[in-house]
């Protein structure tokens, strides 16, 4: 366990030397969410917490997708993953470690952000179960994230492409809206990605529905470990044709 | 004698598309524990893949590898912590931390304890001279500061080989024979150095050379084997055509004679050295 806590040291070290990335990171959430949460208000006060609670859990997704999925591309830019994969350590340890990183950073982001929204006047539910909640569904990002970090390693493109794959998902997941409204072949897509129940739980928390919150979890739970596996046998994969072909900085 | 890296039929192809080229061919190897092995040849001579699969870094197509009693091609996790090993690129080190923070965190990642890094940490950087810089982020460093920080990372964990790639490379000839002592005192201590290197001058006279070529060794043995002193090298034009002769320094003027009858101009005389070696044999 020490081992993944230096990764997740090394990365809080690195980040206190860009001092304006902090104050970047605390209100770029703020001002990306609060057109959308500002237009859901003018049509209903439920939907204005609706868009914000989904949004927020997709900044997650985002992050961890940033932070976790282009984890290897970032050290292969670095000049540093092929110490990575001379220490003793694993690449899921190693992504463990960034994930861990990030959860402190995610947090931090959340918690402004909700401050920020609250001082509108936004719904959000009660803070600090809310707060509770996004860190246990960005525990499901994270392992979601390592599903596309695998893919990344196998398919060194898939990063640049990244972004656009966040948004695609955000959509499909009912970021700002709710998925029934859907047709019915993008619902069935929606059901298969983990976003759209961790959004779907959030939304549930913030009625006082605890019945979906737990169905919801139950979906989450399901697909997010399919993703997981699916992921954990493409590093593995990816690891063993790196060491065949030597490319471990090649990005 | 006591095998630490024994390399039975090693061969690595690359491939790329069509296209493949053929890194190593057949090398069987036997370093025995205490060696100082210094590994020469131009670019693309297979002398960095070599290094790489004996790591556990790359796989090789053929052939058995086995460090410290260990196969790499199934145990190199295992070998992680007794080897330590020096990259050719300085973007190996995290620019953003500083000496301290680097050796912090490769130790903690080797999993060593918190009170054995920081011992260990003052104890290298006092012996590598980086002390007074330890706060400094390596970002600010110079090119030896960094090479010489590259190494007391890789010796942190108390390896029992080392494995080093270039690394003389880019640095003043005074950095370059500190690094070298420093490299030849831990070899003292007991433990086995690798190096790859196209700096050739200063290396201890016990090491062992091995020199590559088009993927196999043309060249094994104990520096002190090749003799330079007392034997020098005769440059001369030969029509449009430039000769070079190696001659023992008491034959010196009868090859210079019948080289002037053979109708030779621009004579030139020079000394020896493991360069002009490693330059005949790969012509």
């Amino acid at each position: 366990m020490s081992k993944i806590l230096y990764i997740a040291w090394k990365e809080g070290k690195i980040q206190s030397r860009y001092r304006f990335v902090w104050f970047n990171r605390s209100l770029t959430p703020f001002f990306m969410l609060a057109p959308y949460v500002l237009i859901a208000r003018s049509l209903s006060s439920s939907l204005e917490s609706w868009v914000l609670v989904g949004s927020l859990i997709w900044y997650w997704l985002n992050q961890y997708f940033f932070g976790v999925g282009d984890a290897f591309s970032e050290e292969r830019e670095e000049g540093t993953m092929a110490n990575i994969a001379l220490s003793p350590l694993s690449l899921l340890g190693f992504l463990v470690g960034k994930g861990l990183w990030l959860m402190v950073d995610c947090l931090y982001i959340t918690a402004i952000t909700i401050v920020f929204f609250a001082l509108l006047g936004v719904s959000q539910g009660a803070w600090w179960l809310m707060l509770l909640l996004y860190l246990l569904c960005g525990v499901f990002m994270f392992a979601f994230s390592i599903f596309f970090a695998g893919l990344v390693l196998i398919f060194r493109r898939l990063a640049s492409i990244n972004f656009i794959i966040q948004q695609g998902l955000g959509l499909l997941s009912g970021q700002t809206a709710k998925i029934e409204a859907y047709p019915r072949s993008i619902q069935l897509i929606a059901y298969t990605i983990p976003l759209t129940y961790a959004i779907r739980a959030s939304r549930a928390l913030v009625d006082g529905n605890l019945y979906l919150v737990s169905s919801s979890f139950v979906g989450l739970i399901s697909t997010t470990m399919l993703y997981l596996l699916i992921g954990l046998v493409a590093i593995y994969w990816a690891e063993k044709r790196l060491r065949i072909e030597g490319s471990w900085e090649v990005w | 004698m006591v095998e630490t890296i024994v390399c039975r039929n090693v061969s690595k192809v690359f491939r790329a598309g069509k296209q493949s080229v053929e890194a190593l061919l057949g090398i069987n190897l036997t370093i025995t524990r205490g060696m100082f092995v210094v590994i020469g040849g131009e670019n693309g001579s297979g002398k960095s893949t070599l290094l790489k699969l004996l790591v556990g870094l790359l796989l090789p197509d053929q052939g058995e590898i086995t460090v410290l009693g260990v196969p790499v091609k199934t145990g190199w996790k295992r070998l992680a912590t007794r080897i330590g090993v020096v990259l050719p690129s300085d973007r190996s080190l995290y620019w953003k931390l500083t000496a301290k923070e680097n050796l912090h965190f490769h130790g903690g990642i080797y999993g060593l304890k918190r009170n054995e890094i920081q011992k260990r940490t003052l104890e290298l950087l006092l012996r590598l001279g980086l002390l007074s810089q330890q706060d400094q982020l390596v970002e600010g460093y110079s090119t030896g500061m960094r090479r010489k920080l590259m190494l007391a990372k890789a010796l942190l964990h108390k390896p029992e080989i080392l494995f080093a790639d270039e690394v003389l490379s880019g640095l003043d000839p005074r950095t370059t024979t500190e690094v070298l002592a420093i490299l030849e005192e831990f070899n003292r201590e007991g433990m086995t150095v690798v190096m790859v290197s196209h700096v050739l001058h200063n290396l201890p006279a016990k090491a062992r050379f091995l020199l590559l070529k088009n993927g196999k060794i043309v060249l094994d043995g104990p520096l002190n084997k090749f003799q330079f002193e007392g034997v020098v090298r005769i440059r001369a034009m030969l029509g449009d055509r430039e000769i070079e002769e190696i001659a023992e320094e008491a034959e010196l003027s009868e090859v210079i004679l019948q080289l002037i009858q053979q109708g030779a101009s621009e004579v030139r005389i020079e000394k020896d050295d493991l360069y002009s070696l490693v330059r005949r044999y790969l012509a």
